[in-house]
């Protein structure tokens, strides 16, 4: 009797469990994106101008201070290379970064990770602001 | 994997420090300037530094101060984050649970074990770059 109901009951979870899945690939349009980050001086104020991008090894035009680390989670709907690119950005924006450079994001299956480093361009007779230290 | 030690109370971040070079530097307490896109004027080299750590906790808040530490003991007063990456693994596992109920033509109650397979896509979030020191460190690079 016991093995027999716990015989019935680990059949109708796994109907169960893969109904959920099944459900939830049809379903499928849902997503979030969270946005982590280390901000290494104060941020200036928004400047409102377009957050410019540089992948990988890319050099920037100008020379630059950092501003932030910046990382950008995707999941489910959002685990694509379009909205990490466009949270690492909007984050960005609303820091008043210039540029987030030394991008890179890999893909999962349901997430998908980003990460880059935000920058405000140096004018060539300023100093950047002192840089808020992390404790060793 | 990260849900099972997060239940049991665990910290998934992991990190590891190897000193590389002639320089050998006694471990040091205090700030530690950060850099992410290049190292700091006149940085000397002291080691190689890594933190990682799965799902929720593999977030930049988590790490970095963790890095900090690492660089520190390898004497460093400088570090060189040179990549945050992540990789992905489709984990398989067994969930399962107790349960009561009401037995057959019985006033008793009857209690059982169940189990369902689960599938769970873990990220591992990795932090790597280079302890330093580097002359007048004031963390500006």
């Amino acid at each position: 009797m016991n093995v027999r109901s716990r015989g019935q009951k680990l059949v109708l979870w796994a109907a169960f469990a893969a109904s959920a899945v099944s459900s939830s690939a049809a379903i499928g349009c849902g997503g979030y994106t969270e946005v982590h980050e280390v901000i290494f001086r104060q941020p200036p104020p928004p400047t409102g101008r377009d957050v410019q991008v540089y992948v990988g090894d890319q050099t920037p035009p100008s020379a630059f201070y950092e501003l932030a680390m910046l990382q950008a989670i995707g999941f489910d709907g959002d685990s694509n290379l379009e909205d990490v690119m466009g949270a690492l950005r909007e984050r960005g924006r609303m820091l008043g970064c210039d540029a987030i450079v030394r991008v890179r994001v890999e893909l999962g299956y349901s997430m998908a990770h980003g990460y880059g480093v935000c920058v405000k361009w140096t004018a060539p007779t300023t100093k950047p602001p002192a840089p808020v230290p992390v404790a060793g | 994997m990260a849900f099972a030690m997060g239940g049991l109370g665990c910290s998934t971040v992991r990190s590891s420090a190897v000193r590389t070079g002639p320089l050998n530097l006694p471990a040091r307490s205090g700030a530690v300037g950060i850099y992410t896109t290049a190292p700091p004027p006149g940085g000397r080299d002291l080691g190689f530094v890594e933190v990682h750590a799965i799902a929720e906790e593999g977030v930049v808040e988590n790490l970095l101060p963790v890095f900090a530490q690492r660089v520190a003991q390898l004497g460093g007063n400088a570090a060189l984050v040179e990549r945050v990456s992540a990789r992905f693994q489709i984990v398989n596992y067994w969930q399962g649970g107790y349960s009561s109920y009401n037995c057959w033509h019985s006033r008793f109650r009857c209690y059982g074990s169940s189990a369902y397979p689960v599938s769970q896509e873990v990220m591992f979030v990795v932090m790597s770059g280079r302890a330093l020191t580097a002359p007048n460190q004031v963390g500006v690079p």
